[in-house]
Order: structure tokens, then sequence, then C-alpha cells
């Protein structure tokens, strides 16, 4: 793309040799004649008969193609004349030395380059002034000889020459460095600079690859655009060993870029056509780096061209491509694209005099790399839009998913709360049926199978056990107490509070013998069993026996085994016949309970004396 | 055993107010306390709170029985009027269900024992005729409440509204299942010594409460 800038200045674009006008005093500062000579052995000055004239800026290899390198000596002639007798000041301008060279004013050593020797210094783009010593000049035709030294197969000559008045020679000089070197010199750093940015950017975005194409195309571009502005060939070795490094260079450079327009241009470019383009970049290196001495030039000036001719192809490739896209991006980074060739084109115009104008090329390379940037600015930008965007999307997403969740869940949780109050509902159903359904079926037997109408008090306590079940089915499930108490104590307590409160009442002295704790805690359904056990014995105690002494003792014999006796010294009754005919449903019921619920119930009934057992399998937790 | 041999050698304050909106629960009740010896003219029925209220402008008393539920109300706000106006005036819970944190509430409201409905005739009648001679009914649970809702008192300072040790002592024994005498035999104290620290605890528990109530108004800045 860029390197179009060097065609500039390869072809010595400055305007011709030109000697300086009139200056503002009166002084007139003419250059009457420049010859140019090959340099003798040990680069001394040609004999007479070898000066020729040319004239500047002067390409000596042109019109001697087997020059072998070594030095040109060129003589230029001039002679200022004033109106009065004294003269005024002079400074000499060189605009370029290729490749290095020294002066002498008058036969006198002005300047030299710091090689003149191989690895030469590189004067060929630096222009240079000095003020000519007053002394050393004189009235008349004054002569400056320059000796210039190249190497084989590379140009040598020198570049146009500026005597005159020191203002404007000055003024001159600014000028030719401004367009030779600081142009170039931002050229530099705005391709370094976005190099390395991009080169930033695709090491974060490894799949971003144009971002890398890009980047590596500009530090390319940097190491060959070096050559316009270095003036020493360090670390090479030879000035033909950079000029090679420097194509190559270029070569990578444009292939790097192509690479580039075809991946931001999203381009399907067939492997294929990947893999030529890399053949030959690939060849055109190896041509370079290996080429004997005697074809360097030539491989120099196919690669260049090659890379010129690849550059110019793929610009107007990608305009076919933008056209076809239609799409923004692609249409301004086609214009940007074409920018290059048509600057290049106009300096062309240029050169030849076709137009009279000053080179455009470096202003418009660093426009286009801007531009550039500013494409992939867009991109970049736009990227970032669609991850804010995706983001909003995400967010948004995620929103209505807790949402859905919420519904979700708050279903699940109204179904399990459903689920519970069917369970529990379940529960006491399932106690009534236990409880109070196998009371009430029981009573349902004994009033069926007796042949005697029931007396009251039978009916009464039939009824009321009912009512104690039913009284303890509520509190089981309506109570926050459902759990088994800590301790036999705890379980106790209730039962022993209200009943000792009675037994008091009615002078009956009661015994409490537990022990300090479970072994094995009875499971929820036994301990109800218990508690109604003890409760239907205390209450027959306090009703029928007419008992003045009770004791309730729990044993807990062994790990999980349980025995309660309830004994009291009342009248006692007949065992056998209450199991039969049912007097008391509580025997019976009580009976069915504990058996229920793993474990036996024992009555043993005299005058004095009666006993109830109940003993229980405790199965553990 | 017969029911005049429960009602021997009582005291029977008079006259004694019963609210109940049930008429069942009355009748029962007021054949409970006719079988106490009381005479019928000393029996005053009030179904609801403004009833209530009404019969205590017309006469003084000496006992009430007081149901939970009553249509206009809840029978604390009653117990609480009534122990406002009578601070030696026996209260007593008639309560349907084992409510325990509202026969709980009634207590600390200044009611001085409790009875459940659905228990026997009998037991019904001997808790009345405890309190009839002076006791006072407590239970496991509630002493286990009043243990955890009045401070412990400190050594020297016995009327600071804390329990005294022996108190705590007793509630202890109470939560623990034992009887009133049980628990006068195992500190070797009369049965009517124990009820006597029973009724002032209940006194301390109501003391407190109001205490409380007239902290938390000063602390709302109901109070000047």
């Amino acid at each position: 793309m860029r390197w179009l800038a060097l065609l500039v200045l390869w072809a010595f674009a400055a305007p011709a040799w030109a000697q300086a006008p009139a200056s503002a005093a009166d002084c007139t500062t003419r250059i009457l004649a420049v010859h140019a000579g090959p340099a003798g052995a040990d680069g001394v000055k040609p004999a007479a008969a070898d000066w020729q004239a040319v004239s500047l800026p002067d390409e000596w290899n042109r019109r001697h193609p087997d020059f072998a390198g070594g030095s040109i000596w060129y003589r230029i002639d001039w002679r200022q004349d004033c109106p009065g007798a004294a003269r005024e000041p002079v400074a000499l301008l060189l605009q370029s030395v290729v490749l290095a060279g020294e002066v002498f004013v008058n036969g006198r050593h002005l300047w030299s380059d710091t090689h003149l020797t191989e690895p030469l210094s590189r004067s060929w783009n630096m222009p240079r002034q000095w003020m000519l010593p007053e002394n050393w000049l004189h009235d008349g035709v004054n002569t400056i000889e320059v000796r210039v030294s190249g190497v084989a197969g590379q140009s040598v000559g020198l570049g146009p020459v500026f005597i005159g008045d020191p203002g404007h020679i000055g003024r001159l000089h600014d000028s030719l460095r401004w367009h030779h070197r600081t142009l170039f010199e931002i050229n530099l750093i705005v391709s370094g600079i976005v190099g390395i940015l991009f080169f930033c950017v695709w090491i974060m975005r490894r799949d971003q690859t144009f971002y890398g194409w890009y980047a590596f195309s500009s530090l390319f571009w940097m190491a060959f655009a070096a050559n316009i502005l270095i003036i020493s060939p360090w670390p090479f070795t030879s000035s033909l060993m950079l000029a090679c490094v420097n194509i190559i260079a270029l070569l990578l450079s444009v292939a790097c870029f192509c690479m580039f327009t075809w991946r931001f241009g999203e381009q399907q470019v067939r492997p294929r056509t990947e893999r030529t383009l890399w053949s030959v970049t690939g060849v055109l290196i190896a041509a370079l780096a290996l080429a004997p001495l005697s074809f360097v030039n030539a491989a120099q000036w196919a690669g260049f061209r090659a890379a010129a001719i690849i550059f110019l192809a793929n610009c107007l490739q990608f305009l076919v491509h933008a056209w076809r896209t239609r799409r923004r991006e692609h249409a301004i980074l086609a214009a940007c694209l074409m920018v290059l060739p048509v600057a290049g084109l106009h300096d062309a115009l240029v050169l030849t005099h076709l137009i009279d104008a000053q080179p455009i090329f470096p202003w418009s390379n660093i426009a286009s790399t801007f531009a550039l940037s500013a494409i992939m600015g867009l991109r970049h930008a736009r990227n970032l839009g669609r991850i804010e965007r995706f983001n909003e999307e995400l967010a948004e997403s995620v929103a209505k998913a807790r949402r859905e969740l919420t519904v979700t869940l708050e279903r699940e949780h109204a179904l399990a709360l459903s689920h519970t109050r069917l369970q529990y509902q379940l529960q006491i159903a399932h106690d009534l049926h236990d409880g109070l359904g196998g009371a009430l079926v029981h009573m349902m037997r004994s009033v069926e199978r007796s042949t005697e109408p029931l007396a009251p008090p039978q009916v009464l306590s039939m009824l009321k056990f009912i009512r104690d079940d039913l009284r303890q089915t509520i509190d089981t499930n309506y109570s926050a107490s459902v759990t088994i108490p800590a301790t036999p104590q705890e379980w106790i307590a209730p039962l022993r509070h209200r009943f000792t409160a009675m037994f008091d009442e009615l002078g009956i002295a009661s015994e409490w013998l537990l022990p300090e704790a479970w072994r094995t805690p009875p499971a929820a359904l036994q301990y109800l069993a218990l508690s109604r056990l003890v409760e239907e014995a205390l209450t027959n105690v306090i009703k029928h026996s007419g008992a003045r002494n009770v004791q309730l003792r729990l044993d807990l014999p062994e790990a999980d085994k349980l025995v309660l006796r309830v004994e009291d010294d009342g009248a006692g009754f007949d065992v056998a016949a209450v199991r039969q005919a049912g007097i008391s449903i509580g025997v019976r019921s009580m009976t069915a309970r504990i058996v229920r619920v793993g474990g036996s119930l024992d009555v043993v009934s005299e005058p004095g004396r009666t006993l109830l057992t109940a003993r229980l399998t405790l199965a553990g937790a | 055993m017969s029911v005049s041999a429960l009602t021997a050698d009582l005291v029977l304050p008079s006259p004694v107010l019963l609210v109940d909106d049930e008429p069942g629960e009355r009748q029962r009740l007021e054949a409970l306390l006719l079988d106490l010896g009381y005479p019928a003219d000393a029996l005053v029925f009030a179904a609801s709170l403004k009833e209530a209220r009404a019969c205590l402008i017309d006469q003084p008393i000496a006992l009430a029985l007081v149901d939970l539920g009553l249509p206009d109300g809840s029978g604390i706000e009653l117990i609480d009027e009534l122990r406002t106006r009578d601070p030696g005036l026996s209260i007593m819970v008639i309560s349907a269900w084992r409510a325990r944190e509202e026969i709980f509430a009634a207590l600390r409201a200044g009611a001085t024992g409790y009875v459940l409905k659905e228990r026997d005739d009998l037991e019904i009648m001997l808790a009345l005729r405890s309190v009839l001679r002076g006791g006072a009914p407590i239970d496991p649970f509630v002493a286990r409440q009043i243990i955890e809702e009045l401070p412990a008192g400190k050594v020297g300072q016995p009327d600071d509204g804390g329990l005294t040790p022996r108190e705590s002592e007793i509630l202890r024994l109470v939560a623990e299942g034992l009887g009133n005498r049980d628990i006068g035999e195992r500190l070797f104290l009369s049965r009517y010594t124990v009820e006597s620290h029973i009724k002032r605890i209940y006194r301390k528990l109501e003391v407190s409460s109001r205490t409380q109530a007239i902290h938390a108004a000063g602390q709302r800045g109901l109070l000047a």
C-alpha cells in the first residue's frame, strides 16, 4: 500500500536541480555547469578527459548499468555576481546523496558521511545544508565537488543541489526536511502506534483475526518504511542486505494486508487464493534471501513490483466486493483503499511534470491509516454495542427465567402445602379411626351382645371414654407439644399433677416411681397410648375403687423394654367378667390399644389389690 | 364417695358471678355449685361481657367464674377489670379446650385458677373446692411459663418483683408434676403454705404484666 511513497523517492521526486533565484540582496548565484566522472583507484578524482556534463538530479547507474560499485565525482561550478564589490554569504544545500558521500569546496574538505565504504552510510533521503566559509571562496567561478559512493546493482547518483542566499536555502532546507523526513516520521509513528494498538486488541480477542493481520501489516510496513529514514545500515552489514530485508518486509506487509481485507470484509476467499498469495510471497522472499549477487537487483525489483501489483489487485477486488455486499463498512474501506493508488497516480503525474503540484502520497498514507483505524474502531464499537445488547437481552431473559422460576416454585410450594395439609388430614383421620373408631366399634359390639338393657352409668362411661379419646386426638393434633417428652418425669408431669390434685382433695395417697431418663424413648403412638392408659386407670381408681393408696411405677428393665404398673388397694373387680361382659369398656379398649402399639396389658384384680401391667417393646428412634 | 362428703367444712364466698354464653354449660356449673352448697340466690349469671359488667354495677361479688370465649369479646378483658376493682377477688377461668397460651394470658390478667370444661364433673368440682378452700390451681405448663417469665429475685431483696428462692423451688416441683401436698412434704411446709406461695406467685405474675404494660405505655408516650 504505502510503499508507493518510496516510489516517489526512488524516482527522485524532488524538483529538478535549480539554481537559487536572485536573493533580496542584489547578488545572484548561478550554477554554471555540472560534471561527473567515475573515481579512479582509491577514490581519486577522474582525469580531465573523464568528466562529462550531467544535469542534476543525476542517476549515474541509469546511464552506466555496468557500474560495479565505488565512487563517482560530481563537480559543480558556480559563481556569485554582485553589483558591488562585496560578496554576500553563500549557503549550500544537498537534497540527497546516493548513497553516501563527501563534499569539497574549492578543494577543501567540507563534510563527509560517517561510512564511505561498506556498510555505507545512507544519505539518500537526508537533505543537508552548510554555510560556505567566506575565506574558502573567491571571486569568479567556485567549485563544489561531491564524491558519491555506491554499491553495484543499487542506485548511485546525486540529487538536486542548491547554492545561494542562506535565508532562502534555509527555508528550502526546512521544506525539504518536512516533505522528505518529518512526514515520513509521522507516517512511521502512526503506523507503529496503530499496529501496536491493534496487536494488543488481537491478543485479547484472538478470534477477531483481522486485527492481527492489520497489526502485522502495519508493523512490517514500519520495518519497510524505516528505510526512508535511517542514515546508518545498522544492524545489517551491507547496503545490499538491507535492501533485501526491506523488500521482504514490504512483501509480508502486503500479504498481511490482503489477509486483513479478506478477513475484515468477511470475504469467502478460496483457500487456493490464500495459498497462492503466500506461495508467491514465500518464493519472492526466498529469491531475495538466496539470490546470487548478480540477480539481487532483479529480485528486488521483482519483489517490489509484485508487492505493488498484489496490493493494487487487492484494492480493486475489494472495490468489487464492497459493491456487491453494499455494506457501508465495506464501502468506506474500499474508498479508503482506493485513496492510495489514486494518490500514487497523482504523484506519478507530478513526477512526469504532467501536473504541477507537491506529492500527496505521504499525506494520503497518514489519512488512510487514520481512516482504516476509524473503520476498525467502528467495527469494534459495533461489536461492543452488540455485546451490550446481548447483555440487556441476557438480563431480560434472566429476569424472565427468574419470574418463571418464582411462579413454578410458588406452585410447587402450594402443592407441597396442600400435600402436607392432606397428610395432616389423613393423619387426623387415621388417629380418629384408630382411637375413636376402634373404641366405638368395640362399644357397639358390646351393646349388641348385651342381653340386658344398658345401665345409664355404663352408657356414660362409654361416652366419657370416647370424649377422652377425642380430646387426646385433638390435643395431639393441635397443640404444639406433639414432641415426645424428653424424660419420663416430663411425660408424667401433667397427668401426675392433674391426678394428685384430685387425690389430694379426695385424701388418696399416691406414689409415683419413674426412672430419671428413657433408655429408648417410646414412639409417639406408644407414649400417647401410655398416657391414655394412665388417665383411664387413674380415673377408674378415683371413681370406682374407693382406694386409699395408688402407686404408679415405670420400669425400663431392658434397653428396648418398658413396663408400666398401676396398682391400687381399692375394691377390685372380676377381671374375667369385665373382659367378657364389657362392664368396663375402658379396660378392653385399653388392652386393644396397647396391643396395637406393640405391647400387652395384664390386669390382676382382687379385693384390696388391683394391678395393671403394661409391657411395651420399644423400637428405638 | 358422696358429694356431701366433699362439701364438708367449706366456707362459701358469695355471691358468685358465672360468666358463660352456653346455657348447657351454665346449667352444669350451676348444678355443681349448688352441689357444693351454694344457695340458688347466691349465683349471678351473665352470658356476655356486657351483662357481666351490668351485674358488677349492681352488687359486689366474692368469686368469679369466667369463660374466655364470649360473644362480645374475650373473658381476659373482664378478668382484668375484676382484678383492678378488687385485688383480693378469686377469679377462675372456665376454659373450653386446653388453649394453654390463653389460660396463661388469663393468669397474667389476674385469674387465680382455671378448670377445663371437658373434664368430668367430679374433676371440676374438686378444682372448684380447691379454690373455695383457698387453694391455687397450677399446672406444670403454667409453672414452666412463669419460670421463664419472672426473673429470679436477688438475695436480700425480697420484694423486687422477682421470684424468691422458695417460690422458684415450688415452681420447679410443680413443673415436675408434683401436687401441692407432695411439694409441702418435700419442702417441709404445709400444703396451705405452698398454696399461699402459689397465690403470691400469681400476684407477682399479674403485677409484672401490669408493670410491663405501664412501662410499654410510658415508652409509647401514653403516660405523661
